[in-house]
């Protein structure tokens, strides 16, 4: 009987020990989990850091780069973001609500670090919304910039990009009517892409692949600083690093159809009963590449869906639905076509008609710019009215 | 007190799988389709199909003795000179991949998340983790990871779901019809860490409970066929996104194709990099497997049967793969070990140990049975 009471009392004593071990171990392990989870080394208040809203990449002394920095103000940021999404006359009293810190060096990171020192917070960089790039910048600044954000792991590259004839600075400091954070203007602008005449987004994740791809050129949106809000109804098209080309709107609209980004783009077709006012609400392509003969050729065929939003006539007749099906597809083939070849003629090949020929070959690569340049384009474009509205 | 040596076929094939899908998680398909090019496709095929191979055959030696593990019959099959030097390996090995998929991912954690954190206590982190997870039991350990691992494998995959819209360079994902054999074995070789871990199965085994033993083998190769369906649809998305040259260029070019996806609307905008969050607990449960397959594997040959002696292999061994982690401090250099000499010693040991110890086995078993025809001499 004494010897069982021994026994349970030794059983327990073993117990609690055991528990106490597992509760010690627990606890040693909790609490360092908990140092190091707290991310101690990287951690910063969020009033000790300046969260970059829109950066600026333009030529700087002696072949360097300036980088120029948005950052709101705390009163811009709290204004900025209320859910009245703000307004240029917002709170802030009176004080502008975005700031440009501008740094130059010889190259980014430098450049970064300049701007750094003329702030007592933390430049971040992770909640950047647009990279300006500036017209006047040369291929190996554009390259290089492209590679310093490329490497740069924290930052977001999910964010836009665009390019700027202004001054990056001056454009970036630019206050819009329509939004009291001026960078925010592009996130709101670029995000609803149905928004848009033609969806202009370009990211800097596009940017790297198109920089490292053979056959796919850069196209970036510019963006004007005039009027009430920024202007952005232009494309530049690039030649590798270098921007060769400049698109009117009406060649910018001609290769949103190219590259399937119109939504809302309109045409006024002329027809024998007087002109009919054509909404094209959506266009899909398909490229055919071939290699015969020592050449590509290149066909587009692409498929508009239009709706007609003004008749010059009471009532729409079949005739005139096809008499405008065939007026929109023909335009579109001259217009379209004539932005190809302007294209071509510069070396630029935003679509990357190359791209699949000179991955299936690579003993092409080395000359795809060639061959891009002597590639035959040809176009087709069936329209097909869907709407007429709600009139006969 | 000994550890638990019954698990279901299904904890079997869960463990299985986590024991190697962590492996090439951050930087798959990079490998693939710099050297496969245009035919990286076949490659991957051929990955697959060697895996499926590898895993049999580590099957087959599983087969010879069941119950116990290789670490304890190995001596009986090819003597203890080549024996020890086995063990060894298997040791090695396992080090190695613990080793790499922790500096791994502590640097995927300093470049994408934490820039100013030392390397050293992330992979601390991942170590103590991972010590914790293979702590208690082989059961604990597979229950946990069949709670962490199956949740997070799908909802990775629906969200990478929302990288269908980002798909504008498909070009480069069906193969070319030239077929090149060299350029499409040199692929697969570099490409197969995908299921480097796979042979955790030699050790796993024993554990199975003995009604569900084949079962657990239909469930592994069930489970391996759903990761080359996972591999696959991971290859479609980055290489559709990225396209094939900054595949080629990123240095993990998964990581970069999932911080691609986000909801503006959401309450977490960033959804590709919350996964990539919890991708980590495929790296802890993968360091957690081959810590308890190093505190496992050399017990029979020492004779140690406590959990005790079990946790504190664990311990010695989580030292000693944060120790060897030191040894690397940037990506460049952890590359070019696993090129180097990675690549040739797991592919070594997957596919030269197994026929060595079947070999053996042949010769020991017809040895066996022309020792029991011959008749003995009669005594003097």
């Amino acid at each position: 009987m004494l010897e069982r009471a021994v026994m349970q009392i030794a059983s327990r004593s073993t117990e609690r020990a055991t528990r106490w071990r597992r509760r010690g171990v627990a606890l040693v392990a909790v609490v360092s989990l908990a140092i190091m989870l707290a991310g101690c080394w990287d951690s910063r208040p969020v009033d000790a850091r300046d969260l970059v809203l829109a950066m600026g990449v333009s030529p700087g002394p002696h072949h360097g780069v300036t980088v120029s920095l948005a950052i709101p103000t705390p009163t811009g940021l709290v204004s900025g973001t209320s859910a009245s999404g703000g307004g240029a006359s917002g709170g802030g009293g009176g004080k502008p609500p975005t700031y440009v810190l501008t740094g130059s060096g010889p190259d980014m990171g430098a450049a970064i670090a300049m701007a750094q020192a003329d702030t007592n917070r933390d430049i971040y960089l992770g909640q950047t919304q647009i990279v300006l790039f500036s017209h006047r910048l040369s291929a190996q600044q554009f390259a290089s910039a492209i590679s310093w954000l490329a490497r740069l792991g924290p930052f977001d590259k999910t964010a836009f990009a665009a390019i700027s004839e202004a001054p990056v600075a001056t454009t970036l400091a630019y206050q819009p009517v329509s939004t009291r954070l001026g960078p925010m203007y592009f996130l709101t602008l670029f995000t609803c892409t149905g928004c848009q005449t033609v969806a202009l987004h370009r990211t800097v994740w596009s940017l790297e692949m198109r920089t490292v791809t053979p056959g796919l050129s850069i196209w970036l949106p510019a963006v004007d600083a005039v009027g009430p809000n920024f202007v952005v109804r232009r494309i530049v098209a690039f030649h590798g690093d270098t921007p060769v080309v400049q698109l009117t709107p009406t060649e910018t609209l001609a290769m949103g159809y190219l590259l399937a980004h119109t939504t809302k783009a309109t045409l006024s077709v002329p027809t024998p009963a007087g002109p009919v006012g054509v909404r094209a609400v959506h266009a899909s392509r398909v490229n055919t590449v071939t290699w015969a003969h020592g050449r590509m050729h290149v066909h587009v065929a692409l498929s508009v869906m239009a709706i007609i939003d003004q008749l010059p006539v009471s009532h729409a007749s079949p005739t005139l639905i096809r008499d405008v099906e065939t007026e929109v597809s023909r335009r579109l083939v001259r217009e379209t076509l004539k932005v190809m070849t302007l294209l071509q003629r510069h070396g630029s090949d935003p679509e990357g008609f190359g791209a699949p020929l000179f991955w299936d070959d690579p003993a092409l690569r080395p000359h795809w710019e060639s061959i891009y340049r002597q590639a035959t384009l040809s176009l087709s474009v069936s329209t097909t009215v869907q709407d007429v509205g709600d009139a006969t | 007190m000994r550890t638990t040596r019954s698990i279901s076929a299904l904890y079997f094939a869960v463990m299985l799988t986590a024991a190697y899908t962590a492996a090439g998680l951050f930087q798959f398909p990079r490998e693939l389709v710099s050297k496969g090019g245009p035919e990286a496709v076949w490659s991957f095929l051929l990955d697959c199909g060697a895996a499926v191979f590898g895993l049999w055959l580590w099957f087959q030696v599983n087969h010879l003795y069941p119950d116990e593990q290789v670490g304890g019959f190995v001596d009986r099959i090819v003597t203890p000179c080549l024996g020890w030097p086995l063990r060894v390996m298997t040791v090695v090995i396992h080090t190695l991949l613990a080793v790499w998929v922790t500096v791994n991912f502590g640097l995927v954690m300093i470049t994408f998340f934490l820039p100013d954190t030392p390397l050293w206590a992330l992979e601390t982190l991942t170590t103590i983790v991972a010590l914790y997870m293979a702590w208690i039991d082989t059961r604990v350990l597979g229950r946990t990871i069949q709670v962490l691992y199956l949740p997070t494998g799908i909802l990775s995959v629906l969200m990478a779901l929302l990288l269908l819209p980002r798909l504008t360079q498909m070009w480069a994902v069906p193969p070319t019809g030239d077929v090149h054999l060299t350029i499409i074995a040199m692929a697969a070789y570099r490409s197969f860490y995908l299921f480097w871990g796979y042979e955790v199965t030699v050790t796993l085994y024993p554990f199975v409970t003995h009604s569900a033993r084949k079962q657990a083998e239909r469930y592994a190769y069930t489970a391996m066929v759903l990761a080359c369906a996972f591999f696959a649809f991971g290859y479609v998305l980055v290489l559709g996104s990225a396209g094939p040259y900054l595949v080629i260029a990123a240095q993990w070019p998964g990581v970069s194709a999932m911080r691609l996806i986000t909801l503006t609307s959401f309450l977490i905008n960033k959804l590709g990099l919350f996964v990539v969050m919890l991708w980590s607990l495929f790296v802890f449960v993968f360091v957690a497997m081959r810590l308890w397959c190093l505190g496992q594997d050399l017990r029979p040959a020492l004779h140690l049967t406590s959990i005790q002696s079990y946790r504190w292999m664990l311990v010695g061994f989580a030292a000693v793969t944060l120790a060897a982690s030191q040894v690397f401090t940037n990506i460049t250099m952890l590359n070019a070990f696993f090129n180097e000499w990675m690549t040739p010693s797991m592919i070594l040991f997957d596919f030269g140990v197994p026929p060595v110890l079947l070999l053996g086995a042949a010769i020991t078993r017809a040895r066996a049975r022309r020792a029991a025809a011959t008749p003995s001499s009669p005594p003097p």
